[in-house]
């Protein structure tokens, strides 16, 4: 460390006194004296943590043992000997822990994912309609928040579960929705396509082309339209290739329909009733929460943001698209991140119904089956962890973006 | 949005249905949507009404009593008391009703006029309230009989777990609230821990922790029953959410306060507990109430550990052979209970957000933190 004569100086009138605060030669008394005591208060806290974190392991290493149950995360690589009734990787009774495990896993992020974007949508609709022109579109969607929002989840699930999914016909009387998809009380049928290899990826390319296409035609068009420009033909005639482009590759799929065979539908994607009870009441709970949340953010514009739109002739729709919109995201986005912690961890509550999530798989049989309580609680701690800290750091990331964008 | 100008013309000024008229012309989606959902009232509204009311049974002793056609309320009018105390001997019913009944009246007596006293008789009152209720409904002391754990159940179980969670994490949130705004690192990073650990958690696996873990980590020989591991989990759940509700509220008292108080002398509990705290808590008293309201609501998940609070009793019940099928009837009755505890508590929190906007714009210092 560089030493300046001043420090110097001062180093040698605190020498006297002969203690570690050198360092911070300005240091009087009283301050020092401060120092000491902070760095004694963190020590004895500490202490008293690692006393609890010591008798906690103790116990449990006693209890353990006298319960005659292994640990070690080799389990993972055991066969569980058991099938889930859903999951997204292939799984028999001769998988492992470990891949139940991702099975399960997987199974979480598709209902939350799902969940997620219904929510959005939905909870945007709503609580746009919350700050309608129109009052009876306002009091309708309050009416729909205050009725959603004020029951537990668990009950909005339990009611999607019993009431709402038992009361569909049974698979013989299937509702059928276009002849394409049915509708029974054992879950949701849908067509699925079925591919070869080599035909799949030229579907895929296609579909992502045409997706790409559909964006880039769209941007430009508003872009366009916000200039106050005619939108130009490039964008049109790039999002109706788009489209097209779309169309063909989903027609070209071999699209496999569920045809009702003896008791039950074969062919097609079958989607359990727990699955569709689970995404239907998290969106609908969460929709609320969504709501109110963009409705916040709606109010959050000041006035005079509108008004000097109108002044500009800007039509409406444009302007909630351009100003309001655009400045209300930097209210809605933190609190819709927490949100969306919310519904993932919320996610779990499909162990209630029979869905095979991460906490029904892992935390739930596989713990059940090796007795590996310390080993996998830490795992899903970790997994939840993980993701609600991906999520914050996402949050924060967009936060520090908007902010300089502001100033 | 859209306000049509009407052209300046005519001077009449608009009746009531001109305006609804020049509304719904200038709004057409609006109006198309408002038509539909007229409609849609009308289809399903009158159905509704029929079932609910009009073909509604109130009185019978099973199922076959029952109107087919209508609700069936006989069922929730036979298992009241079930679903009100689980399965709490009857001969001791006065103590759950007495634990029953003192929360709405404390809150009554939190709505009368002020006399003196009352605030401390309503703080002590709720501060006492978990472990007088535990003491009376356990019993096994004073002369009580002693009832398990494992027979509570119903709204008194929820109301139990929920207030008592709510009790017991408030002084924990404060403690967690105070360490993560502290300038000491090890205690910060601590207090930072534990709030974002409890936080990222789903209340679900917390649960099934609590009952499979905390078993494991009690020296041998100590067991709790479930209830008591559950209530271990959501208050700790409850405590780190509060925590941050706590720590919005520190943010929002102005510095100069603590550094006044340390000029004059007050040590840092004193300043805390004198100085800081009580402006920070009613700087966000809408929130706590918030919380309070999903806490309500996240009670319900004590089913996953095999307690019998409101929902989960009910949900029991639906499988008795003399009233099957009656899961609509259930869980509308579960729906309106806990719809009016949660609609009546967040009238509360949006009122006093309201109280708190006028006081804030009466002060003339005009010292308005941005949120």
């Amino acid at each position: 460390m560089a030493v300046s004569d001043q420090d110097m100086a001062t180093g040698i009138w605190n020498a006297a006194e002969g203690d570690e605060a050198d360092a911070r030669p300005h240091l009087g008394p009283r301050q020092r004296w401060a120092r000491r005591k902070a760095i004694l208060q963190q020590a004895a806290v500490l202490l008293l943590v690692a006393a609890v974190a010591v008798f906690v392991i103790r116990n449990t290493v006693v209890n353990l043992q006298a319960r005659g149950l292994a640990s070690g995360f080799d389990f993972l690589r055991q066969e569980a000997g058991f099938k889930m009734a859903f999951s997204l990787i292939a799984i028999d009774p001769t998988s492992t822990y470990g891949r139940i495990f991702l099975a399960g896993l997987l199974n979480s992020l598709l209902v939350a994912a799902l969940a997620i974007v219904a929510a959005t949508m939905l909870g945007f609709a709503v609580g746009l309609a919350r700050v309608s022109p129109s009052a009876p579109v306002r009091y309708v969607a309050r009416g729909y928040v205050e009725l959603v929002r004020n029951l537990p989840l668990l009950l909005h699930l339990l009611l999607w579960q019993a009431v709402v999914l038992r009361s569909l016909p049974v698979v013989r009387e299937a509702i059928g929705l276009g002849g394409f998809a049915f509708l029974s009380n054992r879950g949701l049928y849908l067509p699925a396509p079925v591919a070869g290899d080599a035909k799949a990826m030229v579907v895929a390319v296609a579909v992502a082309t045409g997706i790409a296409a559909i964006v880039a035609g769209w941007s430009i068009r508003s872009r366009a339209q916000a200039r106050g420009e005619a939108p130009p033909r490039l964008g049109l005639v790039l999002a109706a290739g788009g489209l097209v482009s779309n169309a063909a590759a989903i027609a070209l799929l071999d699209w496999q329909v569920p045809v009702l065979a003896g008791f039950d539908f074969r062919g097609g994607l079958k989607l359990m009733p727990e699955f569709v009870s689970l995404v239907a009441a998290l969106t609908i709970y969460n929709s609320a929460f969504v709501a109110e949340i963009v409705r916040a953010g709606v109010q959050s514009v000041a006035r005079g943001q509108r008004e000097a739109a109108l002044a500009l002739g800007l039509p409406p729709k444009l302007i909630l698209r351009l100003v309001i919109v655009p400045q209300a995201m930097r209210v809605i986005i933190p609190p819709l991140a927490n949100q969306y912690t919310h519904l993932i961890k919320a996610s779990a509550l499909a162990t209630v119904v029979g869905f095979p999530d991460l906490v029904n798989v892992f935390l739930g049989t596989s713990l059940n089956q090796t007795g590996r309580a310390v080993e996998i609680a830490v795992i899903t701690a970790c997994v939840y962890l993980a993701l609600s800290t991906s999520v914050a750091l996402a949050t924060s990331a967009y936060g520090r973006r908007v902010k300089l964008v502001e100033r | 949005m859209a306000t049509t100008s009407v052209s300046g013309n005519s001077r009449a000024p608009a009746t009531a249905a001109g305006r609804l008229l020049a509304t719904a012309v200038a709004n057409p989606f609006g109006t198309l949507v408002v038509l539909g959902l007229a409609y849609l009232a009308w289809t399903l509204g009158l159905p509704i009404v029929d079932w609910a009311f009009v073909n509604a049974t109130w009185v019978a002793s099973d199922r076959a009593g029952c109107n087919p056609d209508g609700a069936c309320w006989a069922f929730i009018v036979n298992r009241l008391p079930q679903f009100a105390f689980g399965f709490y001997p009857e001969a001791e019913r006065w103590r759950a009703w007495i634990v029953l009944l003192a929360p709405p009246l404390l809150l009554l007596l939190a709505m009368a006029p002020d006399f003196p006293g009352r605030r401390r008789i309503l703080v002590v009152g709720f501060c006492l309230y978990p472990i007088a209720a535990f003491v009376m409904l356990a019993g096994g002391v004073l002369g009580l009989a002693p009832v398990p754990s494992e027979k509570w159940g119903g709204l008194l179980l929820t109301m139990v777990v929920g207030l008592g969670a709510f009790v017991f994490s408030f002084p924990i949130a404060i403690l967690l609230a105070i360490g993560r705004a502290s300038k000491l690192p090890a205690i910060r990073l601590l207090a930072t821990g534990f709030i974002e650990f409890w936080r990222g958690m789903p209340l679900i696996a917390i649960l099934f922790m609590s009952v499979i873990m905390l078993p494991l980590f009690l020296p041998p020989g100590v067991e709790f029953p479930r209830l008591t591991l559950a209530m271990i989990g959501i208050t700790l759940y409850s405590a780190a959410f509060l925590a941050e509700v706590a720590r919005g509220g520190l943010q929002s008292v102005s510095r100069g306060q603590s550094e006044a108080a340390n000029a004059l002398g007050f040590g840092f509990w004193a300043m805390q507990g004198y100085i800081v705290m009580p402006q920070a808590l009613r700087a966000v008293l809408p929130g706590i109430v918030n919380s309070a309201i999903s806490l309500l609501k996240d009670t319900t998940y004590v089913m996953v550990v095999g307690l019998f609070d409101l929902l989960n009793i009910v949900n029991a019940a639906l499988s008795d052979p003399a009233w099957l099928g009656l899961a609509t009837e259930g869980y509308v009755f579960v729906g309106l209970v806990f719809w009016s505890l949660c609609f009546g508590l967040s009238q509360v929190s949006a009122r006093m957000e309201r109280d708190a906007e006028r006081n804030q714009s009466r002060t003339p210092s005009g010292e308005r933190k941005a949120p």
